[in-house]
């Protein structure tokens, strides 16, 4: 198990703080103090170091501290590897270089680090839209494919394009024709790799929710896409794609929009023959939330054999005292860097004792 | 016409320019006008001379001064049999500077792109696909050389759709990993895309 971790953190002009630099632990570090003091902001330096991507969708404005025009965030890191992030957030746009080199894609630093995040959006996991399940799927096979990211930036600018020759007055069937095939190209790694990435998962998945339920839970969780079975090559999810695109063809002139894709996929979580959405008690999904959690650290640690880096923004408090004894539990075992914002250090369990605590008051740590 | 700050004007008009931006264009104005102020007019003159004689090959696309095709176009010892499609000038010059290709070339301008409202109307596309069909076949191969990104792709795939009816061989140039590069140091996408697409040795 090759075993990574955050050992510096310098920030400037980050969000509210105007400088800082501290020492991190390999182990548990705890961002305590009030809200709206800059504990999330902290958690989201290091999201921006070790992924290039920020914990919530925010603008690049937002990113920096109030009135000033660029921010910066470096990172060292340490362990079995060993080299330097560095982060300049622009108003126009990021610039992000590893160990001097600067690179342009996710995946490179994806392929160095696995961050696995733990925010409280992802309790709606079970009874929310199919946004929140994309995004846990999104970072399972960002965690287990490095070169996922890449794949997905290539779909993403294809849509785009797609999109805006369906809304283009007098665009030609050929020229559709064209984009249809960049469309399909990229879209089938992508659908390939979730069903790989959900595959992996599911066995984890079903292991941690007994453990969790004490056994009294069963559910299931399912890669919803075009209709391909398992096993299926890229050819044959590029041919799917091409006939349901073909059956698609007039609604989506008329509707101006792509009407299929990764970008709509969903995880169908099912309890029995019914979805959880639906079923689950609001305990019955805070456990498969809590699980799904748990078997994606402990994938991304045993597929990649490399400790992911754990970001749990104020979730623990969220848990019942069993639930996220559970959780600590399974970061001991897998023995991640984790990050853990909290208003109170009491209202961490007990078996959380051994951490390195930072206290921040005001954008600065006391 | 005089304008009442001629600096801010000339910085205007470089800012303009691709890759400069107004504190650049500032640099090279008050370069231009200190140390090398000697040069100034060979500078205007050259690119007057370059605005009124440069124009595009009637039937490549390609930049030239010379009277209605271009040095490539007018060649006797270029192999006619086979052209080459490229998105822009700079493509067709790298091309060129391998000294390895013998055969024509046509110059799109562009790559499709709905979102900068590019479409094939803006890009010599139909001047491509009569030339093919009045070359009376005398054109066996067309190697689509179009970028490997989304819009490249998306071109050189409408390209082929175009030409599906007729004789002709169309060809798409190979994506994989720079000859003298290091594996470990090529793109991720770049080194999947050349492992996928690997040759017979």
């Amino acid at each position: 198990m090759k075993s990574v971790y955050i050992h510096q953190l310098f920030a400037f002009r980050f969000r509210n703080f105007d400088t800082l630099k501290i020492e991190l632990s390999p182990k548990i570090n705890v961002f305590f103090g009030k809200n709206g003091h800059g504990k999330t902001n902290l958690l989201e330096a290091i999201s921006l170091a070790s992924s290039f991507k920020a914990i919530r969708p925010a603008k690049n404005r937002d990113l920096i501290l109030f009135d000033q025009e660029q921010s910066r965030i470096k990172a060292s890191i340490a362990g079995h590897d060993h080299f330097n992030v560095e982060v300049d957030v622009f108003l126009q746009g990021k610039k992000v270089c590893i160990s001097g080199k600067s690179v342009k894609s996710a995946s490179a630093i994806n392929h160095k680090l696995a961050v696995i995040t733990f925010v409280p959006d992802d309790l709606h996991i079970v009874t929310g839209g199919a946004s929140f399940r994309r995004q846990l799927l999104d970072q399972t096979a960002n965690g287990l494919f490095p070169i996922y990211a890449a794949l997905y930036r290539r779909f993403e600018q294809a849509i785009l394009q797609r999109n805006r020759l369906l809304k283009t007055p007098g665009s030609s069937q050929q020229e559709l024709e064209a984009f249809n095939q960049v469309f399909v190209q990229t879209a089938a790694p992508l659908i390939k790799a979730r069903h790989a990435a959900i595959r992996i998962l599911l066995p984890e998945f079903e292991r941690n929710l007994a453990h969790i339920s004490g056994n009294s839970i069963s559910a299931n969780i399912a890669y919803e896409s075009i209709d391909v079975t398992k096993q299926d090559s890229e050819e044959t999810i590029q041919t799917s794609l091409w006939e349901k695109l073909k059956t698609l063809q007039t609604e989506e002139r008329f509707r101006k929009t792509t009407l299929l894709g990764p970008h709509l996929d969903d995880i169908n979580i099912t309890m029995g023959t019914h979805p959880a959405r639906h079923t689950a008690s609001r305990g019955q999904a805070r456990a498969i939330v809590l699980a799904l959690k748990m078997a994606q650290m402990h994938c991304v640690a045993s597929v990649r054999e490399l400790t992911p880096i754990l970001l749990l923004d104020d979730v623990l408090g969220e848990l019942d005292q069993n639930n996220a004894q559970r959780l600590l539990e399974t970061i001991k075992e897998i023995d991640a860097q984790t990050f853990i914002t909290t208003t109170q250090l009491e209202l961490l369990p007990d078996l959380c004792r051994d951490y390195k605590a930072f206290e921040i008051h005001q954008g600065t740590i006391v | 016409m005089l304008s009442e700050d001629p600096i801010k004007h000339l910085v205007e008009q470089l800012a303009k320019l691709p890759g400069i931006g107004e504190r650049t264009a500032l640099r090279l104005v008050l370069h231009m006008l200190s140390s090398e102020r000697d040069s100034v007019p060979t500078l205007a003159a050259a690119l007057m001379e370059a605005a009124e004689r440069v124009h595009e090959c009637s039937c490549c696309h390609m930049l030239t001064a010379l009277d209605v095709l271009c040095s490539t176009c007018i060649s006797i010892s270029r192999d006619r049999s086979v052209v080459c499609v490229v998105a822009t000038v700079q493509d067709l010059m790298a091309l060129e500077a391998t000294n390895d290709y013998k055969g024509l070339y046509h110059v799109l301008h562009g790559t499709l792109g709905p979102m900068e409202g590019i479409g094939p109307k803006e890009l010599r596309i139909a001047s491509f696909l009569s030339r093919i069909t009045d070359s009376n076949r005398e054109i066996k191969e067309v190697i689509i050389a179009t970028p490997p990104n989304v819009e490249g792709e998306a071109t050189a795939l409408y390209l082929a759709g175009q030409m599906s009816g007729l004789k002709v061989n169309i060809t798409r140039i190979a994506s994989g990993v720079p000859v003298g590069g290091d594996l470990q140091f090529a793109d991720r996408l770049t080194l999947s895309r050349a492992l996928h697409l690997r040759q017979r040795f």
